[in-house]
């Protein structure tokens, strides 16, 4: 089918009538602007093929102009066959419909709509859509570019027939992929839609869930049975051990071994008593021995000490004299050395009297040289204290202060600018003198020279000899009465400073600075004596100093006699002899200290010694007083006798009780012994009642397994393990079948969806092999993945990509290729329908787009390509036919050019 | 002298694989007790010996403990002697301390104790029970000493496996079949083993009264045994006293014709309605006869009590009709051909080649086979 004219009227914008022309074969451009109405000729396109010319859609309404009273007419013009024919239709007002076909009328109304379907090669059906064949396929609206061509089943078919004339059918495809539907239904209550787990609810999930459950329950039965087994153990062992210890033999026997043991430990400690009984007996007649031994010897003692105390008093006795005849000499001896000593005492203090002496006169020594000393620093205060006194009369008489003489400055100043100013101001006093008459003018009193000029600041005088007398006054002005006040107030000043001029006060200001420097200087030289304040009372001091000198030096004659103070050299030969007599007092003195200290120690030491003698010797009285107290002489040898018999016979009752103790010994058991057969009945005590603990605990055991035991029992434990392990079985094989089964229809879904894809691909083979040269004019290289009914599933380059996952430019782009390969493939079979593209490759960057016109370029070869845009820019490198808009009212317009009416 | 010898009678054993069968089996065993009391009174018997074994494990619950002894109480001129297996060993407050603290009829004997015990006035019964679940020892060795009466009959009693003489039995028990011999027996009664076998002139396995496994044997049997007098040969005769009977058959299959006959032969069973069949099939089928096959079997487990089918070995190979029927050509063909190759593929695991098979088969009912889709 090649488009050769479209008309309209009543269509869209189009009120009157407009027509397209320039429809070619190959491409074919129609670039206007928005709202031109490009994509409303397209719909009207579609219309007339499509639409019953009776038909009232909405699409229909939509499509014609609003408010327009004409019918919305279309007009086509199309090559089919080798033949042209013209469809027009006009809708909603006075619809109609004609096809010529050659120019001659072939069929009208109905007839029309149906002949046009028959020459396209469609068939009106139930629910057909507007879109059928390889118009819906080829033909994309705007903005359906983007999406895949979504092949309906007119065009599936043509598109089938087309590659089944290549390469055959599908064989059983489709019924393939009812197995694999069935297959997948099947499967799917089985297995999640991953495939990865069971469904829970499903037949696997149930099978497994039942093995799980029972196995379970055979685990919790089995440590049921486990436990009653273990109870059963348990309560047999018991029982066992229940009889050993409840046999009467050994209970008996263990008895007797205990009575027996009893018995033994009894005679055993009867013996030990016995034994300590002895041992008693020995020590008591042990102990009566001693005693009397320790008596016969405390006598013994006794007659010895009191011998021995009577031998040493008279020794004693003997000594004292010779004692008290030492001690005479000792005292004598110390009695002389002290007297000595006292002489030597004496002496020593003659020396030091002598010594005091010697220091006075040194001290008035020293003191007549600082006599004068003070002499000299008196006369120098007092000679200072007379400037000082000058100073401060002199100052005292001149009563100008600097502050006077600043201020007498600033009069001059002031009076000076004063005068200055008046100058300026006042009338200048010129005066010329003749010759003949200097002497004879006075100006102001004083005579005037030859010539004078004065600016009269203040009345003068001129006087001419006796003739006149002229009185030159300045006219009065404030500055004359300032000038006056300022020269008051001077002439006070000068006369409170008692100067006549202030050079004058100058003067007197410097000689009484150079006063004050003077006085500064007395100061400083009475500062440098010490001498702070008034100089008066220093000279008083001094004076006093002087005369309490010259007291002392009176005194320390006097007191030494002299009449004259003596020389250093004096002094010194003085002093030496002084120290050396000291020197030879001193060590004499030591020496007879030294030996007072010796001979009084000779004299205590006697005195110790006699005193010694005389206590023991008093002590020995004592004592033999004592103990004749104890033992008279006269009882001394009957005592004895008596203790020496009593001593021996303590002796023989301590034999006697060892003998009876160590026969007792021989015969009874040890300590040790007793201890076993304590220890023995303890132990066979110990294992009786072990023995009755025992067999209440086990009593106890017995009872509460035997309870457990009959409970368990009667729970049927053994009976539900084996129904429940019987159940875990059947379920395993149960779930196995479930499982096989499962694998086994994923290994025949695997199967199938394998030969189907092996069969779609081959089947494929002639879509490919039209769609790669499209497709590798904008992708070199790349494949085109393809699923059931011609569905793009994905673009392989260096990677398959999911077609839904590619960018909205790639996906208009392949769709748009995709449709085009389409569309040769089915121009290849004789199936041409024009491609028609409104406002397509709206993504498309410079190099795809150039890319694309090249690929539409392909496309034209074989086919009609038309394509609607609006940017005109954009698509004119992509050249082919333009089209072009005509209406009635626009001729010259390229963009709408003239109109013919139609009909 | 003359009794019945019967052995495990395995009571409360559970039949969880026949699903809602099971209580019919269950109900079976006590029947098969019942039976033994008629077969007694038939017979003249006085006495049935038990070798053990009568409870299937040690705690049944009250129900199952009491349920045989109610059977024995119906028959009370006979007297039931009871011997402790390795299933129901005698231990304290185990099964047999239950049944003497419910307490039991005179009629009924327990035996928990190696010692004789007279069952007539010249007939002795010298009892081994188990008092473990395996005993390393010959608990039997007691009857070589245990004393008797001169010219009384002495019968053993006694539960486990007879050493050199297979190892069919479960117990670990040893017995050694030179007892009757050594102690003098007239008759040694043995349980343990769930088939009717002759040790010897003078001890038989009695068998189970109703069996309980596939394998073992078919019918329920009890032995009568008739001993004219002591040192004489004792006379056995089995005895049925069972209510289903246990058959396996291994069946090599290799075409329609063997299905049919299979069918055919089974059928010709008797009592179908009280068999149980444990079917193990082998051989190579295609794809229409196994399905044939799947259709048989569901008619085959109507018709007995319980049909099991191990069809483990047995090979599904499609013919060239098979294949055609899923498609001459086309995508089902390939991959029905490529299904063949996967199970005939020796390189193939066992398991992947089955699956493989049973893919194949399954694509077939899927798409050729209407009668498959049913019997599958």
């Amino acid at each position: 089918m090649i488009i050769r004219n479209l008309a309209v009227e009543g269509i869209g914008r189009f009120t009157t009538a407009a027509h397209v022309d320039g429809f070619d074969q190959g491409v074919n451009v129609l670039a206007a602007g928005n709202e031109v109405g490009k994509s409303t000729l397209f719909k009207a396109i579609r219309t007339c093929l499509f639409c019953r010319h009776d038909s009232k859609t909405q699409d229909i309404r939509d499509l014609a102009s609003d408010g327009s009273q004409l019918p919305a007419t279309v007009q086509l013009t199309f090559d089919q066959n080798g033949r042209i024919y013209a469809i027009r239709k006009s809708f909603l007002r006075s619809p109609s419909a004609s096809l010529t076909e050659d120019g001659r009328e072939i069929a009208r109304f109905k007839q029309a709509d149906e002949a046009v379907w028959d020459i396209l090669g469609l068939r009106p059906g139930s629910g057909r859509t507007l879109d059928d064949g390889a118009f819906g396929l080829l033909w994309v609206g705007q903005g359906a570019s983007f999406t895949a061509p979504i092949v309906g089943a007119g065009a599936s078919n043509l598109l089938n027939a087309a590659i089944e004339s290549e390469v055959g059918a599908l064989v059983g495809g489709e019924r393939a992929r009812q197995v694999l539907e069935a297959l997948n239904r099947e499967l799917r209550l089985y297995l999640t839609n991953s495939e990865q787990h069971p469904k829970t609810d499903g037949p696997l999930g149930r099978a497994i869930a039942e093995v799980e459950r029972w196995r379970i329950a055979e685990g919790e039965h089995q440590a049921k049975l486990a436990a009653l087994e273990a109870q059963f153990g348990e309560l047999a062992e018991y029982r066992r051990r229940h009889r050993e210890l409840t046999d009467p033999g050994a209970i008996e026997e263990l008895t007797q071994e205990l009575v027996s043991a009893r018995s033994d430990l009894a005679d055993a400690r009867a013996a030990d008593q016995e034994i300590r009984r002895c041992e008693a007996e020995k020590t008591a007649a042990w102990r009566a021995l001693e005693s009397a031994a320790q008596r016969l010897a405390q006598h013994r003692e006794l007659t010895e000490r009191l011998d021995a105390n009577r031998e040493a008093e008279a020794a004693f006795a003997s000594d004292v004299p010779q004692l008290l005849g030492r001690e005479h000499e000792a005292r004598a001896g110390v009695a002389r050395t002290q007297e000595q000593i006292a002489g030597v005492e004496k002496a020593v203090q003659t020396l030091s009297r002598r010594e005091q002496q010697l220091e006075k006169l040194v001290a008035a020594t020293i003191r007549a040289q600082r006599q004068d000393e003070l002499a000299r620093q008196l006369k120098t205060i007092e000679q200072a204290a007379t400037e000082l006194r000058d100073s401060d009369a002199r100052l005292s008489q001149i009563r100008i202060t600097p502050q006077m003489v600043e201020d007498l400055d600033a009069f001059d100043r002031e009076i000076a600018s004063l005068d200055a100013q008046l100058s300026a101001a006042a009338a200048q006093l010129a005066v010329e003198v003749k010759p003949e008459a200097i002497g004879q003018v006075r100006i102001g009193g004083n005579p005037a020279m030859a010539r004078y000029s004065a600016p009269v600041l203040a009345p003068v005088q001129i006087t001419v000899a006796e003739m006149a007398v002229i009185t030159v006054t300045p006219a009065a002005h404030q500055r004359h009465e300032k000038r006056q006040e300022l020269d008051h107030e001077r002439s006070e000043l000068l006369k409170a400073a008692d100067v006549n001029s202030v050079a004058g006060a100058h003067a007197l200001l410097s000689k009484r600075r150079d006063l004050e420097a003077e006085r500064k200087a007395v100061l400083m030289q009475l500062k440098a004596l010490k001498v702070e304040g008034d100089p008066e009372a220093a000279i008083g001091k001094l004076k006093l100093a002087v005369a309490e000198t010259e007291a002392a030096i009176a005194a320390a004659l006097t007191g030494t006699q002299r009449q004259r103070l003596p020389t250093a050299r004096e002094i010194e030969e003085e002093s030496v002899a002084l120290s050396q007599e000291r020197t030879a007092l001193e060590a004499r003195r030591d020496n007879l200290e030294e030996a007072r200290g010796q001979q009084q120690e000779a004299l205590e030491t006697v005195l110790g010694e006699r005193s010694g003698i005389e206590s023991k010797l008093e002590l020995l009285c004592k004592n033999i007083a004592a103990d004749l107290v104890l033992c008279p002489d006269a009882e001394r040898v009957a005592r004895h006798t008596a203790l020496v018999a009593e001593v021996a016979s303590a002796e023989s009752a301590h034999q006697t009780a060892a003998a009876m103790l160590d026969a007792l010994r021989l015969t009874a058991p040890d300590q040790a012994e007793i201890e076993r057969r304590r220890t023995r009945c303890e132990r066979l005590e110990q294992a009786l009642e072990n023995r009755n603990d025992e067999v209440r605990q086990l009593e106890r055991d017995i009872g509460r397994l035997t309870g457990q035991i009959q409970t368990a029992g009667g729970e049927g434990v053994g009976e539900a393990l084996t129904a429940a392990r019987e159940q875990r079985v059947l379920a395993e094989r149960d779930c196995a079948r479930v499982q096989e089964r499962v694998s086994m229809l994923q290994l025949l879904r695997d199967t199938v969806v394998e030969c189907l894809t092996e069969g779609r691909d081959h089947y494929y083979v002639p879509v490919r092999r039209h769609l790669r040269p499209f497709l590798h004019d904008l992708f070199p290289g790349a494949e085109l993945e393809l699923g059931d009914g011609f569905a793009i599933t994905g673009v392989k380059r260096e990677r398959t990509e999911a077609f839904a996952r590619l960018s909205d430019g790639t996906q208009e782009q392949i769709a748009v290729l995709v449709r085009l390969a389409m569309g040769a493939m089915l121009a290849e079979k004789g199936e041409a329908a024009p491609i028609i593209l409104d406002d397509a490759l709206v993504y498309c960057d410079d190099d795809r787009i150039q890319r694309m016109f090249d690929a539409l370029s392909r496309a034209g070869k074989h086919q009609q390509i038309i394509v609607l845009t609006c940017r005109l820019r954009s698509f004119g490198p992509l050249g082919g036919h333009t089209l072009r808009v005509r209406t009635a009212l626009c001729n010259d317009d390229p963009a709408v050019g003239p109109i013919r009416k139609l009909g | 002298m003359r009794f019945l010898h019967s052995a495990d009678w395995q009571i409360g054993k559970v039949f969880k694989q026949f699903g809602v069968k099971e209580e019919p089996l269950r109900q079976a065993r006590l029947a098969a007790v019942e039976r033994l009391g008629e077969m007694t009174m038939v017979h003249g018997a006085r006495h049935v010996l038990v070798a053990g074994d009568v409870y299937d494990n040690e705690a049944p619950n009250p129900v199952t403990l009491r349920a045989p002894i109610e059977r024995m109480k119906a028959f009370s001129e006979v007297h039931w002697h009871l011997l402790p297996g390795n299933h129901d060993p005698h231990r304290p407050e185990g099964v047999w301390d239950r049944l003497a603290q419910i307490g039991l009829p005179p009629n009924i004997h327990l035996h928990l104790t190696p010692t004789a015990f007279g069952l007539e006035e010249h007939a002795f019964l010298l009892p081994a029970p188990l008092t473990r679940k395996g005993e390393l020892d010959d608990v039997t060795a007691w009857m070589d000493t245990a004393a008797t009466p001169a010219g009384a009959l002495r019968l053993g009693l006694a539960h486990g496996s007879v050493t050199n003489f297979g190892n069919e039995g479960e117990a670990t028990n040893p017995i050694d079949p030179g007892r009757p011999k050594s102690a003098g027996l007239d008759y040694l009664a043995l349980g343990d083993w769930h088939r009717t076998l002759r040790i010897g002139p003078a001890a038989w396995y009695a068998g189970t009264p109703e069996p309980d496994r596939a394998g073992g044997q078919e019918q329920g049997t009890a032995l009568l045994v008739d001993i004219p007098g002591p040192g004489a040969p004792a006379s056995i005769t089995p005895v049925n006293t069972g209510t289903y009977r246990w058959i396996t058959r291994t069946e090599y299959l290799k075409d329609g014709a063997a299905l049919a006959d299979l069918e055919q032969r089974l059928r010709n069973e008797s009592d179908l309605p009280r068999l149980i069949v444990r079917l193990y099939l082998e051989g190579t089928l295609p794809i229409g006869d196994y399905a044939d096959l799947q259709r048989r079997i569901v008619d085959l487990e109507a018709a007995v009590f319980h049909l099991d089918v191990d069809q483990a070995f047995l090979v599904v190979r499609p013919t060239e009709a098979d294949l055609e029927a899923i498609d001459f050509d086309g995508v089902l063909r390939r991959c029905a051909d490529r299904l063949r190759s996967v199970g005939e593929d020796p390189e193939r695991t066992s398991d992947m080649r089955h699956r493989a098979e049973d893919a194949l088969v399954e694509l077939y009912l899927r798409v050729a086979g209407d009668q498959g889709k049913e019997a599958a």
